[in-house]
C-alpha cells in the first residue's frame, strides 16, 4: 500500500495562525516580559528548568508567545536554543559553595547553620487570598514599602547574625561517622544528553541530566509511584538547599586554576540529597554513597539539582536517581527506558500531540485490517452469508460492524470534498 | 592584585559604571587604531557542569544564555563572557581582559585594583544584607512550649546558643519505675 500524496489546508492554516494571534491580543493586556518574569517567577523557572535552558528573559518571551502553556514554550525555548553555538563548558558548579536563599533538612532538627525557611508557602494557609484580585500598584507599592520597612527592622534586631556564607552540609555529619561513604571526586567525562539519543544502560551523567531537564509534573509522578510501592524507595530528605551558584569558564588556551577563571554569573538551583536505608551490605553496593559491605544496614543518597526553585522536583529527582541506581527491573520506576524516556516534556507532548494531526493512511490500514479479520472470521465460523455481504463492499461491511459512526474516518479520506461529503451522508 | 576572576565577578555582579569607566581609559590611551573587535558581541550558549554528591560524578545540568565577545588590545587578544544577553557588558568585559592581560596589565591591574575591591566589597555587603534577612526565617526551635514544659519538668540545662541539649531530656519516670511498659 502506497502512500497517497495530498495537498490542501494553505489557506485554512494561515487563517488559524490568524485567529490564535487574534485570541492572545484580544485579551492581551500587553504584559512586559519584565512583568511575566516578575508575577510568575515559579513558572518561568519551571519553563527554564525543563526546557534545560537558562535565560529567564526568554523563558518569559516564551511563556508570552505561548500564551501561558508551559509545555509550548519549552518547546519554544529548546528550538531557541538549537540556532545557538555552545563553544564553553563551564567548571564543575561547586553546590557547598551556594549561597543559600533556604536550607532545610528533615532528617536533623539542629544542624550546622539551622534550619532556613527562606521564602516558602510550605507553613502557609491555601486559602485563596481575595484581595490580590484588586490589588492595583499604589496598594502593591504600598506593601512593598510595609516589607521593606519590616525586614530592615528585623535585620536591625536580629545583628550581623545572618546565614553563613558558606552552609555546611547537612550530611557531612553522617559521613564524618562513616554511616555514608566519603566519596572521591570523580572527573570522569559527563556524557551530553542533548548531543545523542539515549541508549541503555545510560551512563549516570545522562540520567541526572535527562531527569534535571525532565518534565515537573512527571518527575514528581512517577517519584511519587516509586515511594508509593512502584519501587522500593522512602526517601528522608536529609538536605534541601535553594540558592545561586556562581558559573565559571576556564580561559580557552590557557591552563589555570580556578582564580584565572572568567565569572560569568550566577544561576538559581534547588539540591537535595534524600537518604535510603538499604538492606544489607548488597544494597549498599548499589551506586555510590554508601557504605556497608556487607556489615549491616548502610546509608545511601540519592541526588537532586534542577535550575530554579522547582523544590518537588529536586525531591521526586533524588527518589528517581536512588531508584536508577538500584535497577532491579520488576519495578517501572527502577528501569531506565521506562523513566529516561518518558519524562521529556518535548518527547511525550510532541509524541502524544501529533496523534491529532492526520493519519488518514495509517487509520484506513488499521480499518482494512479489522474488515479482513471480521471476514476471515465470519467465513470461518461458515456464516455464508455473513461472509458474502462481507466481501461486497466497504458499506456492507460497515453495516455489519452495527456501528455506521465507522464510515466518517473514511469518509474523511476522500481527497475530493464532494467525495467526502457524500461518503459522511451514506 | 585581584585576578581574573574576582576581577570579573566585580565587574559582573558590581556596578556597570565600573567597567565603563576601565573602558573609557583604555580607548582613551590605547587610542583607537590599537582596539580591534575580532568577534562582535554575540549571543551563545554555555553548558553549566555539576559535581553531584552521592558518587562525586559530573553531569550536565543545562545550558544557560550567555554574551560573549573578543577585542584585541595592541597584541593582547581579551575576551568578555557574560551570561544573558547584555552586548554592551561582554564588549566592555573583554577590553578590560585584553587591557589586565597585557604587558602592561600589571599596571592596569594596580590602578583600578582599590576601585575593583571597594565594588567587591559593596557586592559582600548587599549579599550580607541578603543573608540577614533570610536568617530571619532561621527556626528557634528553643521557643517551642513542648520542649519548654520538659525541660522544667526535669530540669534540663540550655547550651549557649539557646537549644536544648536532647540527650538531657528525660520523660518523667512513672512512680513503679515503668519498665516494660
Amino acid at each position: 500500500m502506497g502512500y497517497v500524496a495530498v495537498r490542501g489546508g494553505g489557506k485554512a492554516i494561515e487563517e488559524s495562525l490568524k485567529l490564535l494571534e487574534r485570541e492572545r491580543v484580544r485579551a492581551s493586556a500587553a504584559w512586559s516580559t519584565d512583568e511575566i518574569e516578575g508575577t510568575f517567577p515559579e513558572l518561568v523557572d519551571q519553563v527554564m528548568g525543563e526546557a534545560s535552558l537558562y535565560a529567564p528573559r526568554l523563558a518569559a518571551l516564551a511563556l508570552k508567545q505561548a500564551q501561558g502553556s508551559p509545555d509550548e514554550a519549552v518547546f519554544l525555548l529548546r528550538a531557541f536554543r538549537s540556532t545557538l553555538e555552545r563553544p564553553y563548558v563551564s567548571r564543575p558548579v561547586d553546590t557547598a559553595r551556594m549561597r543559600v536563599a533556604r536550607r532545610v533538612s528533615a532528617a536533623f532538627k539542629d544542624v550546622p547553620g539551622g534550619q532556613v525557611l527562606g521564602a516558602t508557602r510550605d507553613y502557609s494557609h491555601r486559602l485563596l487570598a481575595f484581595d490580590l484580585e484588586t490589588e492595583g500598584t499604589e496598594e502593591l507599592a504600598e506593601k512593598r514599602a510595609d516589607l521593606e520597612a519590616h525586614f530592615d527592622e528585623a535585620v536591625e534586631v536580629s545583628g550581623r547574625d545572618g546565614v553563613p556564607a558558606v552552609m555546611p552540609r547537612v550530611l557531612d555529619h553522617l559521613r564524618a561517622q562513616g554511616l555514608i561513604a566519603q566519596v572521591e571526586n570523580d572527573d570522569a567525562e559527563p556524557v551530553d544528553a542533548t548531543m545523542a539519543p539515549l541508549s541503555f544502560p545510560a551512563p549516570r551523567s545522562v540520567r541526572l541530566q535527562t531527569l534535571a531537564r525532565g518534565m515537573t509534573q512527571a518527575v514528581e509522578a512517577l517519584g511519587y509511584a516509586a515511594i508509593r510501592g512502584f519501587g522500593p524507595a522512602h526517601p528522608t530528605v536529609g538536605e534541601l538547599r535553594q540558592g545561586r551558584v556562581p558559573v565559571a569558564v576556564d580561559h580557552p588556551l590557557q591552563t589555570g586554576g580556578p582564580e584565572d577563571a572568567y565569572y560569568l554569573g550566577s544561576v538559581p538551583v534547588t539540591e537535595v540529597e534524600s537518604v535510603f536505608e538499604g538492606e544489607d551490605g548488597a544494597e549498599a553496593g548499589v551506586g555510590g554513597g554508601s557504605v556497608g559491605g556487607g556489615a549491616g544496614l548502610a546509608l545511601t543518597i540519592g541526588y537532586g539539582l534542577v535550575f530554579g526553585r522547582a523544590e518537588t522536583k529536586a525531591i521526586a529527582m533524588s527518589v528517581l536517581d536512588h531508584c536508577l541506581e538500584h535497577g532491579d527491573a520488576r519495578f517501572p520506576t527502577e528501569d531506565e527506558e521506562f523513566v529516561l524516556y518518558h519524562v521529556d516534556g518535548v518527547e511525550a507532548a510532541g509524541f502524544i500531540s501529533h496523534l491529532k494531526l492526520p493519519h488518514y493512511v495509517t487509520f484506513q490500514s488499521k480499518l482494512s485490517s479489522v474488515r479482513e479479520t471480521r471476514r476471515v472470521a465470519a467465513c470461518g465460523d461458515g456464516l455464508d452469508g455473513a461472509c458474502k455481504d462481507a466481501s461486497d463492499g466497504d458499506g456492507e461491511s460497515v453495516r455489519l460492524d452495527g456501528d455506521s459512526a465507522h464510515l466518517a474516518p473514511s469518509a474523511c479520506d476522500a481527497a475530493d470534498p464532494k467525495e467526502a461529503s457524500h461518503a459522511a451522508t451514506l | 592584585m585581584l585576578k581574573r576572576y574576582e576581577r570579573t565577578r566585580a565587574l559582573v555582579e558590581g556596578d556597570p559604571a565600573l567597567a565603563r569607566a576601565i573602558v573609557c581609559e583604555v580607548e582613551r590611551e590605547q587610542g583607537a587604531e590599537a582596539l580591534v573587535v575580532l568577534d562582535e558581541p554575540r549571543e551563545e550558549l554555555v553548558m553549566v557542569q555539576a559535581r553531584e554528591t552521592a558518587q562525586g560524578s559530573l553531569f550536565f545540568l543545562g545550558e544557560a544564555l550567555m554574551t560573549s565577545c573578543r577585542v584585541r588590545v595592541g597584541d593582547e587578544v581579551g575576551l568578555g563572557l557574560v551570561l544573558g544577553s547584555d552586548r554592551c557588558r561582554a564588549y566592555e568585559l573583554a577590553v578590560v581582559d585584553a587591557a589586565f592581560s597585557g604587558a602592561d596589565g600589571d599596571a592596569w591591574a594596580s590602578r583600578w585594583d582599590a576601585a575593583l575591591r571597594t565594588e567587591l566589597a559593596r557586592i559582600e555587603a548587599r549579599d550580607e544584607l541578603d543573608a540577614r534577612r533570610i536568617a530571619t526565617t532561621k527556626v528557634d526551635f528553643s521557643t517551642m512550649d513542648v520542649l519548654t514544659s520538659c525541660s522544667e519538668l526535669d530540669g534540663t540545662s540550655r547550651t549557649t546558643n539557646g537549644a536544648v541539649d536532647e540527650a538531657r531530656i528525660k520523660r518523667p519516670q512513672p512512680a513503679d519505675g515503668g519498665e516494660g511498659r
